[in-house]
């Protein structure tokens, strides 16, 4: 979250649901920016429809109460007999279908553009059960992971209510991405509405959907189709988009892991350090002289062996 | 001549008579007043489109950040 002034006022942006909230959160791909009015030449949906419902509301009020006004039986005793006027009825039939024409035509290139999928740099796939979510990619290295949501008593300080998860995804920023939705028992909706991203997880079937995370930060989504009584306690993803793509693969490790035990915490921390962009000097780990990408590489092997070894030690 | 507050029906129909609205003015003053209501929305719709444009143009450059340091 960072706050700007712009205008005289702050901005915080806001990628989770807030108390007493009224408009949408605010956008972190080009596909909810299309949806609500940010991007230039994109259609805008929200927006556009808005102005044609703020007009047609305020028309329809002041008819409304000119109507009352005239037509009040102290200043107009005589009622009127009017039944019908063929020509005033064409008009707000046609009117009306204009209205809609302008409403719709715009709306499908961002239809269309929702279900187009960019060659992805990596693909994710959301299964959903009751009541969580397991994450899975094959792309470079198997990995696979359960994320829970926490407990209202397991909260730390500074965490959100109902929506923060055990295990977080991360992901890379301002990288296409492929999300592949199913589910392995009933229905479920993997939704989050800072990315503009509602798909629903239909057991038997893989739907797809697109991202292209435009700025780093953390998303909050919940599940959205009911699926039994911990519906409201299943928590979609949240992501902490980086343009660290290597950085992903540092999930590896689960609470409930067949060693019985979790990765240590100095392993988590450094790679989770390193996510929000400290640098591998801050941490105490000395410079290796490569490329940043080849430097990600090599200290999380590196962790992941040293965390791996602690592991077997102890076991 | 009847007090104000005790017209007769005669001078009530009269009244209406010449008072009739007009149906084309009523709407052209509805749909003018809904196009100056949107006019708001729609400065607001401008004015937060630049406020996104200039925060990620400004990203982009590197002048703000969103990481956390």
């Amino acid at each position: 979250m960072i706050l700007k002034n712009i205008w005289l006022f702050p901005i915080a942006y806001c990628d989770a649901a807030e108390p007493w909230q009224l408009g949408f959160q605010d956008a972190a791909t080009p596909m909810m920016q299309g949806i609500i009015e940010h991007q230039a030449l994109t259609p805008i949906l929200h927006h556009d429809i808005y102005i044609f419902l703020i007009i047609i509301l305020i028309f329809v009020l002041w008819m409304l109460v000119r109507a009352l006004w005239h037509f009040h039986y102290k200043r107009n005793p005589i009622p009127e007999r009017i039944v019908h006027g063929t020509t005033i009825e064409i008009i707000w039939t046609i009117f009306p279908s204009i209205i809609l024409m302008f409403i719709a035509i715009p709306s499908f290139a961002l239809l269309y553009s929702m279900d187009k999928v960019v060659d992805p740099t990596i693909t994710i796939k959301a299964i959903g059960h009751q009541w969580y979510w397991n994450y899975n990619s094959s792309d470079e290295q198997s990995l696979t992971f359960d994320s829970y949501m926490i407990p209202e008593d397991d909260l730390e300080l500074g965490q959100l209510r109902l929506l923060e998860v055990d295990n977080r995804v991360v992901i890379p920023a301002r990288t296409h991405l492929r999300m592949i939705i199913t589910s392995a028992d009933v229905l479920h909706s993997w939704a989050v509405p800072s990315l503009g991203v509602k798909c629903d997880a239909v057991p038997g079937r893989l739907n797809q959907t697109s991202i292209f995370i435009k700025r780093e930060g953390v998303y909050y989504g919940q599940c959205s189709e009911i699926c039994g009584t911990n519906h409201a306690f299943m928590r979609a993803p949240e992501y902490i988009g980086r343009l660290l793509s290597l950085l992903w693969l540092s999930r590896t490790f689960s609470n409930r892991a067949n060693l019985g035990a979790s990765y240590p915490k100095s392993y988590r921390s450094n790679i989770m350090a390193r996510a929000v962009g400290k640098s591998w000097g801050s941490m105490g780990l000395p410079s290796l002289g490569l490329p940043s990408k080849a430097e990600d590489m090599v200290r999380i092997t590196s962790l992941k062996r040293r965390a791996r070894l602690k592991l077997d030690r102890t076991s | 001549m009847a007090h104000a507050a005790t017209r007769l029906p005669v001078d009530a129909v009269a009244a209406a008579a010449r008072s009739r609205p007009n149906l084309l003015r009523e709407i052209v003053t509805g749909l003018g007043l809904g196009v100056f209501c949107a006019s708001f929305w729609k400065m607001h719709h401008v004015n937060e489109r630049r406020k996104t444009e200039e925060f990620y143009a400004k990203l982009d450059a590197g002048e703000i950040t969103v990481r956390v340091e």
